[in-house]
């Protein structure tokens, strides 16, 4: 099957077509000879009912000629005459010795013989037998069932077809008895049990009989009639001329019957008609019409009922055409369709084999040629076709295709050939270019390689991508351990410095964030490496832009700063001991100045008073320098604490400002305090560092401030903040020189020539301080008119920081 | 008469500090080192002590720590004078049972005369 419907087109289609005229010629062959047989049968049947009305027609002939013959007997004058003078003959026994009787016998035998009756009786009004055509004797009784009888009481003339009894027959002769005598013998197709079998000594007998009548009175009757049992002279003239079969039926048994079949006649005395037809002529005595089994064949048939006088059915007559000659005819006619099928048959598969080659054949070269071109050979050679229908078209599309095939080929070939070469060109500047990449990447990596200090680069989701042996080495991680990891994985910054107010903020993630450098200074942060161990470092964290400006990532160099807080330690410990032994001679001079001062070695005099008083106030000053060297030192080596603890800054302040009070009294300066109403809260704040400011800011203020002028300190606050305002109508900071102000040793020209104490220290030391407790220092400044300082203090107050150190 | 041990190793020091205190009424010994310190401690039996810190052979912390062992003294109580001044030394002598602890220059003697009046008997 699989190869059935793989095969080529043209087979295929040639297949489907002849399996379709197959169908539709086995369908129509079909239909045309079941509708023949169909009609042949019925036209069959017609004849068969015709030729039983032929049968019926020669029938009554044959009765009506016995009728006439015994009507012109019974006609003739002295026939009367002689039959009236027999039947006035009183003794009967002597009538056979009359003349008349001898002539009348002879006249009826004549009659018999040239009609070929089986008897002719005259019968005088009684019924008795005067004379017959046999020899039978006188006064005789002959009935024929009553209707010898019927005929002579009613005064008639009629035909009947009676039953003659053998008793009757044998009166006649013996002859006519055996002639009458028939075996039963039941059919083939008869069931079992049907009539059993025996004997018919009955005659079946085409009678005809009339009153005869002298003087209108009745003398007699003259009764003629035809023994029908194994005579067949009607039927062997009905079946020459119309063949099949002819019988007459006493009963259900053949009386007689002649069969004209395949040139061979046949009798078939005896044999019962089938059930059916009993059935129908016996019983519901119909006519019967159809098909029935006949001797030894089926038949197509018609019967008739043969009635008596009394209108009972004693017999019938039977027609039919044996069926094998119908199929006969119908076989043949089915031979004929079958030729003609099979020869349109064969013409259609010709014809249709044709039409599929014409279609396909140029298909099939058409697919050939495709298959070529698909393999690449576009230099097939194809004619174009001389047909102009569809597969014309077609073909002439297909030689349009394979052209414009061929030409773009063509084409594609060159371009392909010059892409080629330019792609060619490109890999070529592509390798220099790569090679150039890769020297400048050879020396960058090089130079970062080579670098002293820890370079790394994150990505923009802070994951490293690259970086040195150096920060490798400083942080004790492995290159590999370090790419592809989180900065947060491996940079663990500590903030160690005092100072910074960002000191929460990352420098990385900030200079990543905001796309701006970001450097830390010494000491503000220490990297915790891989062994847990601190590490002081500066960071420098540059954002990597590209040239959209958008950042995709960043590049960290972190320097170990290790050395540097080494000698930042080495820095403060010289100060600290350079301190302690600047402080020990300075002490002794202040403690012996002191002791003098209080005449402790005598009373002094006015100018040795002043004298004294002058080098304990230089004393004082050289004392206050190195306090506020020491604290400078301390607030850079980042180590200060800071220990907040619930105070009273009001009281503070009062406190500042009344240890200043002899010097505002000197100057005849105005103080002021102006408190919040219901005073300054109290907030944990550092208060010894914090004193420092007030000291610093408030001492600065009396400095600076000329005598008679005005200062003070003003509280005002918001949700968050307290704010402190030192304010003076002194001197005032010149512009030029405020940026400067919050620096170390920074002191305003204006005020150098004043020759004021002060070491330039105060306000660096108060900046510092201020924002390692959270707040912002800052001040409005005229020169000549005044200073304003502001600083702020959080009201939730200072972070606490461990430290060594605190400020004096 | 109030006793007052001043062991301190710069003479001038010790002489201010001696001088004043004596001018102020009290009876008063000196030492030049730490050792010396505590034997006058065990010898002079004082009532205040004014201690310094850088001395010879032995410190002023380590003279602390002897003391703080020594029973004996549990109740006398000794002042630091330093010109050093840091937090952590401040609290490391305090934790050696100083009583208080002041910066040389930044004290004045009369100040100190009265902190120490603070702490004798009435």
């Amino acid at each position: 099957m699989a190869k059935f419907f793989s095969s080529s087109l043209n087979t295929r289609f040639l297949y489907y077509m002849v399996a379709i005229a197959g169908c539709v010629i086995a369908i129509f062959v079909y239909m045309i000879i079941s509708t023949f047989t169909g009609s042949l049968k019925t036209e069959v049947q017609e004849r068969v009912n015709a030729t039983l009305e032929t049968f019926s027609i020669v029938f009554s002939e044959s009765h009506d000629q016995i009728l006439t013959d015994v009507e012109s007997l019974a006609r003739g004058q002295d026939f009367v005459q002689t039959v009236n003078t027999l039947a006035a003959e009183k003794d009967i026994s002597k009538l056979e010795e009359l003349s008349e009787y001898v002539a009348l016998k002879k006249q009826i035998k004549n009659t018999q013989e040239a009609q070929g009756l089986s008897f002719v009786d005259i019968v005088d009004s009684k019924g008795n037998i005067l004379v017959g055509s046999e020899n039978i004797k006188v006064g005789q009784k002959i009935s024929l069932k009553g209707y010898v009888e019927n005929v002579i009481k009613n005064k008639t003339t009629g035909k009947s077809v009676e039953i003659i009894t053998q008793e009757e027959m044998q009166a006649h002769s013996e002859e006519l008895a055996k002639k009458a005598l028939i075996n039963r013998i039941p059919t083939e197709k008869s069931k079992q049990g049907w009539r059993t079998q025996e004997d018919e000594h009955d005659g079946l007998v085409m009678a005809a009989g009339t009153v005869i009548i002298n003087d209108g009175e009745v003398v007699g009757a003259i009764i003629g009639g035809v023994l029908l049992n194994n005579n067949n002279e009607i039927l062997d003239r009905l079946v020459q001329r119309g063949r099949g079969i002819a019988s007459l039926y006493l009963y259900d048994a053949r009386a007689a019957t002649t069969q004209q079949y395949q040139n061979i006649n046949k009798r078939a005395i005896g044999t019962l008609a089938s059930e059916e037809i009993v059935n129908t002529v016996y019983i519901t005595q119909k006519d019967f019409s159809g098909r029935a089994f006949e001797l030894d064949e089926w038949y197509l048939v018609a019967y008739q009922p043969i009635r008596n006088f009394e209108n009972e059915v004693i017999g019938s007559i039977a027609r039919g055409i044996p069926e094998s000659e119908v199929t006969s005819s119908i076989g043949s006619i089915r031979l004929r369709f079958l030729i003609i099928g099979v020869g349109m048959f064969v013409l259609i598969y010709f014809i249709t084999r044709f039409l599929v080659k014409s279609i396909t054949r140029p298909l099939k070269e058409l697919a050939i040629n495709a298959n070529r071109l698909s393999h690449g050979n576009l230099d097939i050679d194809i004619q174009p076709p001389e047909r102009e229908d569809e597969i014309g078209d077609l073909t002439h599309s297909f030689i349009n295709m394979k052209d414009k095939l061929h030409e773009y080929y063509t084409k594609l070939e060159a371009l392909v050939a010059e892409r080629t070469q330019e792609l060619r060109q490109k890999v070529r500047d592509l390798e220099i270019a790569r090679h150039s990449i890769e020297d400048e990447k050879n020396k960058s990596e090089s130079i970062l390689q080579n670098v002293g200090d820890g370079v790394l680069a994150l990505n923009k989701d802070k994951e490293f991508i690259a970086c040195n042996e150096a920060a490798s080495d400083l942080l004790d991680y492995r290159i590999p351990e370090i790419i592809g990891k989180d900065l947060d994985a491996i940079i663990n910054l500590k903030y160690i410095k005092l100072t910074d107010k960002n000191k929460d903020v990352n420098p990385i993630i900030k200079a990543i964030e905001t796309g701006n450098v970001v450097a830390t200074g010494t000491g503000e942060f220490a990297v915790v490496t891989k062994k847990k161990k601190g590490i002081p470092v500066t960071i420098t964290a540059t954002p990597l832009k590209d040239p959209s400006g958008e950042i995709h990532g960043g590049v960290v160099v972190i320097k170990d700063v290790t050395k540097e807080q080494e000698i930042d330690k080495m820095k403060s410990e010289f100060v600290s001991v350079a301190s302690h032994q600047l402080r020990t001679p300075l002490s002794a001079s202040k403690w012996f100045l002191e002791m003098l001062m209080d005449g402790d070695a005598g009373k002094l005099n006015k100018e040795q008073s002043e004298y004294i008083d002058h080098i304990t106030k230089s004393n004082e000053r050289m004392i206050a320098l190195v306090n506020d060297l020491l604290n400078v030192s301390r607030i850079e080596s980042g180590t200060i604490a800071i220990e907040p603890i619930l105070t009273d800054i009001d009281g503070m302040i009062e406190s500042v400002i009344f240890e200043l009070a002899h010097i505002i009294k000197q100057k005849k300066q105005k103080t002021v305090f102006e408190k919040l109403s219901g005073g300054t809260p109290q907030i944990k704040i550092d208060p010894k560092l914090i004193r420092q400011v007030f000291q610093n800011l408030i001492s600065n203020a009396v400095k600076y401030t000329p005598e008679g002028g005005k200062l003070g300190v003003r509280v005002s606050r918001d949700a968050k903040f307290l704010t402190f305002e030192v304010f003076d109508t002194g001197v005032g900071i010149p512009k030029s020189q405020q940026s400067k102000v919050f620096k170390k040793f920074f002191r305003a020209d204006n005020v150098i020539t004043l020759q004021t104490e002060g070491t330039g220290l105060g306000l660096y030391v108060a900046k510092s301080v201020v924002e390692a407790s959270g707040g912002k220092i800052w001040f409005k400044s005229e020169e000549g008119r005044g200073t304003n300082f502001f600083f702020t203090l959080p009201i939730a107050g200072s972070t606490r920081r461990e430290g060594e150190k605190t400020l004096i | 008469m109030a006793k007052v041990l001043v062991v301190e190793d710069e003479a001038f020091l010790s002489q201010a500090l001696s001088d004043k205190l004596r001018k102020s009424g009290y009876e008063v010994e000196t030492a030049m080192d730490g050792e010396m310190g505590l034997e006058k401690i065990r010898s002079f039996k004082p009532e205040v002590v004014l201690l310094d810190l850088l001395m010879p052979k032995k410190n002023g912390y380590a003279v602390l720590d002897e003391i703080k062992k020594d029973k004996t003294w549990k109740n006398l109580p000794i002042i630091v004078l330093s010109n050093f001044g840091e937090k952590t030394e401040i609290k490391k002598a305090k934790d050696l049972g100083a009583k208080d602890y002041y910066v040389k220059a930044n004290v004045k003697l009369a100040d100190l005369v009265n902190k120490i009046k603070r702490y004798l008997p009435k």
